[in-house]
């Protein structure tokens, strides 16, 4: 069920202006260091998957999603590759040719950075509360479509970052990502965004 | 050329009968006395969580699989999800057949999802269905022989009755099914090796809920 109806949240009139608070807000922002818990839910199963790990993003699109519970999985997006360590099996996958890893490169970069709310894939409607902005995005390209009925972020009022995103593929399937002890301008070595 | 391609087969089959030891006619309740066994993820659990890699000829395929149980209503769901938690497929196991709830493109037409289906109702069946089970004596080991679908399916098991190994022999549905590190009664690995096709799939047991709903 969406949340839309819960915590108090009532429908942000002036979309554009939330929309370039959270650039501008983005724009001060070089660097993001943060945890995340990963619930999978499949309510009709009764059943819950949740998984954790930490990930690291450098402007303009270098990141490291890290799983570290309860398996090793990492995914490292930098300089137009996109790398996967399976438990120590290394993949790699040039984003500029490949059509599918370029979309879920572009959607893991922006989820994170808030910029999915930029262009024209979604349909955007925005909700609030006293401490938080609810973004809903619905996809209007019908490949996305077919994976994702909608994503909602949730964005903290104090500094306009993600703190939870919602990947919804139908009313009971869904993948919420919650980001906690979130740090902001650290200095992360550029080791970080590498596999050895 | 025909007859010549039925002498051949006609021989495979005999082959593989004997090449599996004698095999003992016997009722099978009193043979195997009161150990029931049966596949190895058929019950005793609500939820198995397993890490998965699956490899079909050039592309792998990682993702974690679910095994859900239900005793009450003997339904087995089976999904598929990638570690970011899409859902790649969902398979409902009711009556000895699979449903396929959801399929995501990247399986439709696939032969891997066929084989999948193929290779899961090997591990949650119940052996027992249609009591065409007889009992093998080898040497070193005891197994069951189960006829289904024009192939002959070999569930092997220690004196701890832990299913080790599955075999499944027929005219392009070769498979070994290799089970170790048995946890209450649960394998915690459990590989698929494909003797016809580049198929190869890999579970390692991460989680378990035993609350048997």
């Amino acid at each position: 069920m969406s949340n839309t109806t819960q915590d108090g949240y009532t429908p942000v009139k002036d979309i554009k202006a939330l929309e370039i608070k959270i650039n501008q807000a983005s724009a001060k922002t070089e660097t993001i260091v943060s945890d995340f818990i990963q619930e999978k839910h499949l309510e009709y199963l009764d059943a819950v998957i949740e998984s954790s790990g930490k990930f690291w993003f450098k402007k303009d699109d270098q990141l490291r999603w890290e799983y570290t519970e309860p398996f090793k999985y990492i995914i490292v997006i930098n300089d137009g590759k996109f790398i996967i360590s399976d438990e120590g099996d290394v993949s790699e996958y040039d984003t500029k040719s490949n059509k599918a890893f370029k979309k879920i490169n572009d959607l893991i970069i922006n989820s994170v950075s808030g910029g999915l709310l930029e262009g024209d894939e979604f349909d955007v409607t925005a909700f609030e509360n006293s401490t938080t902005y609810l973004v809903k995005l619905i996809p209007k390209n019908s490949d996305m479509e077919k994976v994702l009925s909608n994503i909602e972020m949730t964005f903290d009022k104090t500094n306009l970052s993600v703190s939870q995103i919602v990947m919804r593929e139908s009313e009971q399937d869904f993948t919420i990502m919650k980001f906690t002890n979130k740090r902001f301008n650290d200095k992360i070595s550029e080791d970080i965004f590498t596999i050895k | 050329m025909i007859r010549f391609l039925k002498i051949f087969l006609l021989l495979s089959s005999i082959l593989v009968l004997t090449s599996c030891g004698s095999v003992n006619n016997a009722d099978l309740n009193k043979s195997i006395g009161q150990n029931i066994i049966n596949a190895p993820l058929n019950s005793g659990y609500n939820t198995l969580l397993y890490k998965a890699k699956v490899k079909l000829y050039s592309k792998t395929y990682s993702g974690l699989f679910l095994f859900k149980h239900s005793p009450k209503t003997k339904i087995h769901n089976v999904v598929f999800l990638s570690e970011v938690g899409l859902t790649l497929f969902e398979l409902k196991y009711e009556n000895n057949s699979f449903e396929v709830v959801k399929m995501s493109a990247i399986f439709k037409n696939d032969k891997a999802a066929v084989a999948l289906m193929s290779d899961l109702e090997m591990v949650i069946c119940d052996i027992y269905e249609k009591e065409n089970v007889k009992l093998v004596d080898g040497e070193d080991s005891k197994s069951l022989k189960k006829t289904r679908k024009r192939s002959l399916n070999y569930y092997i098991y220690n004196s701890n009755n832990e299913i080790y190994k599955i075999k499944k022999n027929g005219l392009l549905k070769g498979l070994d099914i290799e089970l170790q590190q048995y946890e209450n009664q649960i394998p915690k690995s459990i590989i698929f090796n494909h003797k016809n096709i580049k198929l190869n799939i890999n579970l390692s047991l991460l989680k378990r809920d035993n609350n048997v709903r």
